[in-house]
């Protein structure tokens, strides 16, 4: 073939189509080639980037423990909320969105219609809404929700400084924190499907590990002592123009916190109670006496000369409030005198002195498992000065906290043993299994029982006659003691004109249940513990005894009132005998024959040296119900000084019968403490302020009856529904029928399942 | 299925146009199927199909014009075709993604690319005058007038501008002048002043390039008249140095697209979207892809333009590197078999023709499915058959009618 040829070839239409032919096969084969190149050789690289595109790694919060009261009522739970996002551009009738936004979430019709016709592609609506608004709006179109965990605390600031805080997931301060691994529980994560906007796709997700929720912690606090605890205290700030306060109650027989309130500067976002110490001035004192006592140094019959309130020792004079010349130890210690317990004080070897002390907890951290607790402060005798071991002995040169002082009085009120304090009683799993139960647990035993028998017996004098009166109670024995001391300031120096006035108490004295700490920060005008803190003391023990459940052996109190009403029975007797028999006339009717009457009033009992034989006279006015057999629980007891102990802001008068108050438009927390006041007990139905009452406002009751409250909302509040019962039903089973069962129309109606205790 | 090979006319080429016209209805559908649903797109397979019903129904006319009238009706289809791209630059809409172009004509209440009608004008315009003369081009200045019949519509879409719809026209140019009996050097020689344009923007290789003619048209100098040589000279020179002010006319995404071609990364989430994703969506697919309407890209709306420019990557990712194969497969079934009609037909004006069809598809397919894969710039311009759009389906189907009336042409 010539050259020639070949050129024709070329040329020649059926090779010129073989040309386009192969160029055509030539371009497929570069398309499939590269094809083949993405899809194959590269298309691990491309799936991984299209996952990574589009599906996102997302952590499912996992549901935060609750705390709850020793009741089991939540003090702080985690709930589910819905975050709503639309996406204008998505929706087909914004008018129909507009609406459903308004109808389903409450929205204003302007932001409704201003969210839907928005320019941007996604619109975040700020607020959280409740799960039931999911349902309408889960179908909608272009309408997005997305699932949250909200921490919620259903009585608001109450306990809010034990409890503390969850910021950013996580527990900060208190509980929260203390037990934020408990809590907390484990995320779970999954995959979520995002389209190029960045928007989760609905149903596109897929479990990697499902969250597993946080258990609960049950706590030794009682909501309701809580709460009048905080009322008591903020109550006391507001008449004393205190800076701030503490107070405690505990149960002197296991080391339970029943409430804990701090207070300081309006706030009560505090935890002073554990990490404040203060120098208790005083109310150390019962502890210098029952040292004393225990070492065999001094005996409470032994006599102290006081030398006319004035002291000096080396370059310092100390000084008592009241000339009380030459005393009883016993008597030193019921007036608090400084002189008194100073100079018997001087008995001790500076070891002795510091590790009586020490045996009663001070200078060492509770223990308590709370964030930031203070040990105290309690010096070694090798660092003492040569003032102070006298310092001491009245409280001064040591620093507490108010717990400690609480777990110390604890040891003197259950016969000498130093309890540890506990604030959570059961570590429970997610399914509500107990993982771990916290026990009562014993420190060491600081005194022996007679010591501190001895000790207890001064204290209720010291209410009695002595520095606390103001604290006495009706019915039960209060012990306790007063404590005024100067505050320190920031700088450490003692302000002048600055106290903090104290008052620690137990009762019922025999046989102890509740130890209330008392502590006001600079209350202004009288600053003295006695006049100020002791009535707090008295107020917080009869809200708690008005109370629905307080957390109370009632038996036992039950017995030690039905004891003295014996007692009484029989002085009573004796007494009418030995009228008769100095009358000559037949002894034996003159009393009140058993469980029938008892005397009408309470102003026939002088009961001249009935304080001596330890067991005081409770006399109830208004034991004489036709059952008879238990007394009220407010009874006017008198010391020997008569009506006059009694504080006239005791709103109720024991046995007497009290008008039901108008609380309508209150919130519901004021009307709880205005009714527990007057030792009424609360039911409340449905939510908000109070709307009325049954039996209404002015109707005449007696205390320890249950009046119903209606709230604003008809839905129940879960934790008040009807059920609770009333607590003097509780009675019954030591007893004859329960007091109230017998009140006239007036009385509440009677609510089912009152035996719950 | 003898009505069949009868409305047909040539029963492989027409089976295989409607198998791709119903595949792509079927893609089309899928690319609707979003996660969150776009009104629009879930309804454009049902549009499609009525597209396909006019298309079909415009198929059979076309098909059955006598070949005479098509011969004859070429000028006046040309003139109008030009006449359409002047009245798009004037008063032209926009539409869809590219709203600012003016690339659509409104009559009454039916809406039209121009560009389409004038791809079938430059065929026919090409075609007419090619098959006039005895001879096929044989010198460079036999080449002036054919490229002035194609190179005019194409500067009118150039000036919309569409630069993928260009692209087309010189795929037209090409196939057909070749097809004619033009040597490939003279094509090659045509063709120089587009190389110096893409090559100079490297000032070295333009001058090395520039060189490497010069010395190319020294050797061809008894070949060429030497008029026709200074222009090939002077028009690589023009091109290389109108470049820049050329480049500085582009609009604004048409230099993104190039510059993003060459790197993709440079805006990933601007200008490097298209092609990435299209990447992603294809690449993700793999050897046998995620399965009909659950292509993930494509359902999160990370693909975009699945249903037009980029239903090729839907293919890719949702039937795999096996569906890519077969629908490229049946691409080139469907040219050869031109190619094949052409290669037939004694008559010159029907092979001129076919061979207009060829280019034009050829580019499109081509340049289409490579901007899925990334070896070609993002041009914007729809796959025969398989993209979503009126015009478009109705113009492929319509050059599947001539195509078929120029096959039985003796």
């Amino acid at each position: 073939m010539s050259l020639r040829d070949l050129g024709r070839t070329l040329r020649s239409p059926a090779f010129r189509g073989r040309i386009l032919m192969a160029g055509w096969v030539l371009a497929l084969g570069g398309l499939l080639f590269r094809a083949g190149e993405v899809q194959l050789k590269e298309g691990a690289v491309w799936r991984a980037e299209a996952e990574r595109q589009h599906q996102a790694q997302g952590t499912l919060p996992a549901a935060r423990g609750g705390i709850l009261d020793r009741e089991g009522t939540p003090l702080a739970m985690s709930h589910e909320v819905f975050r709503v996002g639309i996406a204008p551009h998505e929706l087909l009738d914004r008018d129909a969105a507009a609406a459903l936004l308004v109808e389903a979430l409450g929205l204003a019709p302007a932001d409704a219609r201003r969210a839907v016709s928005s320019d941007r592609r996604w619109v975040q609506l700020p607020q959280r809404y409740p799960p039931r608004a999911r349902e309408a709006l889960a179908r909608a179109r272009g309408i997005y929700v997305e699932r949250e965990l909200s921490r919620s605390y259903p009585h608001g600031e109450l306990g809010r400084g034990i409890l503390g805080v969850v910021i950013d997931d996580a527990g900060t301060g208190g509980i929260e924190q203390a037990y934020e691994d408990h809590l907390r529980g484990m995320p779970g994560s999954q995959i979520v499907a995002r389209d190029s906007e960045g928007r989760p796709i609905p149903g596109e997700t897929w479990m990697i590990q499902a969250p597993r929720a946080g258990g609960d912690i049950v706590l030794t606090l009682d909501r309701d002592l809580q709460e009048i605890a905080q009322e008591a205290l903020l109550e006391a700030i507001a008449e004393t123009g205190a800076r701030g306060g503490d107070l405690l109650v505990t149960d002197p027989r296991t080391g339970e916190i029943l409430a804990m309130v701090s207070i300081q500067d309006g706030s009560s976002n505090h935890l002073g109670g554990v990490n404040t110490p203060y120098e208790p001035g005083s109310t150390l004192k019962p502890f210098t006496v029952a040292g004393l006592l225990e070492l065999g140094l001094a005996s409470m019959a032994d006599s102290v000369d006081t030398e006319e309130g004035r002291w000096t020792v080396g370059r310092r004079t100390i000084s008592d409030v009241s000339r009380v010349g030459k005393v009883s130890l016993s008597h030193a210690l019921r007036v608090s005198s400084n002189v008194g317990i100073a100079k018997v004080a001087g008995a001790y070897a500076p070891l002795e002195q510091f590790e009586v002390l020490r045996d009663f907890g001070f200078g060492v951290p509770t223990g308590l498992p709370l964030p930031g607790e203070a040990s105290g402060t309690l010096r070694h005798p090798r660092n003492w000065s040569g003032q102070s071991a006298v310092s001491l002995s009245i409280g001064y040169e040591i620093a507490v906290t108010p717990l400690q002082m609480a777990m110390a009085y604890g040891a003197l009120a259950n016969g000498g043993l130093l309890m540890e304090p506990r604030l959570v009683r059961e570590v429970r799993a997610p399914d509500g299994r107990v993982l771990e139960r916290q026990e009562p647990r014993v420190v060491r035993r600081a005194i022996s029982t007679s010591t501190s028998e001895e000790v207890n017996r001064a204290l209720v004098e010291a209410v009695q006659d002595g520095t606390g009166t103001r604290a006495s109670l009706g019915t039960f024995q209060v012990a306790g003691k007063s404590g005024t001391a100067r505050a320190t300031g920031l700088d450490g120096r003692y302000e002048s004109g600055a106290y903090f006035a104290s008052f620690v108490g137990f009762f019922p004295a025999e046989n102890p249940q509740l130890v209330v700490f008392v502590k006001l920060d600079r209350p202004q005008g009288t600053y003295y513990g006695g006049v100020t803190a002791a009535p707090v003391t008295r107020a917080t023990m009869e809200a708690v005894l008005a109370a629905r459940h307080p957390p109370l052996d009632r038996q036992a109190l039950a017995s030690i009132a039905r004891r003295q009403e014996q007692e009484l029975r029989t002085r009573v007797e004796l007494e009418a005998m030995e009228r008769a028999l100095e009358e000559g006339g037949e002894p034996g009717h003159a009393g009140a024959p058993s469980g029938s009457t008892a005397p009408q009033s309470s102003e026939q009992v002088g009961a001249p040296g009935l304080g001596g034989a330890g067991t005081a006279l409770a006399l109830a006015g208004d034991i004489s119900r036709p059952q008879g057999g238990v007394p009220a629980l407010f009874a006017s007891w008198e010391a020997r000084s008569g009506a006059a102990a009694l504080d006239p802001r005791i709103p109720a008068l024991p046995g007497s019968e009290v008008a039901v108050p108008e609380v309508r438009g209150l919130p519901a927390r004021d009307v709880i403490r205005r009714l527990h006041g007057l030792g009424l007990h609360v039911s409340w139905e449905g939510q908000g302020a109070a709307a009325s009452t049954l039996p209404g406002a002015g109707a005449r009751v007696h205390p320890g009856d249950t009046i119903r409250v209606l709230g604003k909302h008809a839905a129940p509040l879960p934790r008040l529904a009807p059920g609770g019962g009333a607590p003097a039903g509780a009675f019954s089973g030591s007893s004859a029928a329960a007091p109230e069962a017998s009140r006239s129309a007036a009385g509440p109606p009677r609510v089912a399942g009152g035996q719950r205790r | 299925m003898t009505w069949f090979r009868r409305w047909a006319g040539d029963p492989p080429l027409v089976g295989i146009a409607l198998a791709l016209s119903l595949f792509g209805i079927a893609m089309i559908y899928s690319a609707g199927v979003l996660n969150v649903p776009s009104p629009v797109v879930e309804r454009a397979w049902q549009r499609q199909f009525m597209w396909l019903g006019v298309a079909l129904v415009g198929f059979t006319i076309v098909s059955r014009i006598p070949g005479r009238w098509i011969e004859w009706g070429s000028l006046p289809v040309y003139l109008v075709g030009l006449v359409a791209l002047a009245a798009a630059l004037a008063v032209g809409t926009g539409a869809g993604p590219a709203e600012s172009v003016g690339r659509w004509i409104s009559l009454g209440p039916i809406r039209f690319q121009p560009s389409e009608v004038a791809k079938l004008a430059a065929i026919l315009g090409l075609a007419r005058y090619l098959s006039s003369r005895e001879e096929g081009p044989s010198s460079l200045r036999e080449l002036v007038l054919p490229s002035l019949v194609v190179g005019v519509p194409l500067g009118l879409v150039v000036l919309q501008p569409d630069l993928g719809t260009a692209l087309a026209f010189v795929g037209v140019l090409f196939a057909v002048l070749y097809w004619a009996g033009t040597p490939p050097l003279h094509l090659l020689l045509l063709a120089s002043p587009g190389f110096a344009l893409i090559l100079s923007f490297d000032t070295r290789v333009w001058s090395a390039y520039f060189i490497v003619l010069l010395v190319a048209v020294y050797l061809l100098r008894f070949r060429l008249y030497l008029v026709e040589s200074a222009a090939v000279v002077l028009a690589n020179l023009a091109a290389g140095t109108v470049a820049l002010p050329v480049w500085n006319s582009l609009a604004d995404y048409q230099k993104n697209r190039l510059l993003v071609f060459l790197d993709p990364g440079m805006d990933p989430r601007g200008a490097g979207w298209n092609l990435i994703q299209s990447k992603v969506a294809i690449g993700s697919g793999g050897l046998f892809g995620k399965g009909f309407t659950e292509g993930t890209q494509k359902r999160l709306d990370f693909l975009p333009e699945q249903h037009t420019d980029f239903i090729f990557s839907v293919v890719g990712e949702e039937l795999g590197f096996v569906g890519a194969t077969l629908v490229l497969v049946v691409f080139g079934l469907l040219l050869l078999r031109l190619v094949q009609l052409a290669e037939r037909t004694a008559d010159p004006f029907a092979g001129l023709v076919l061979f207009g069809i060829f280019g034009v598809w050829l580019v499109h397919i081509f340049i289409n499915v490579g901007m899925t894969v990334g070896i070609v710039p993002i041009t914007g311009i729809p796959l025969p058959f398989l993209s979503y759009g009126g015009t478009f389906l109705v113009t492929c189907w319509a050059l599947t009618g001539l195509a078929v009336r120029m096959a039985r042409e003796e």
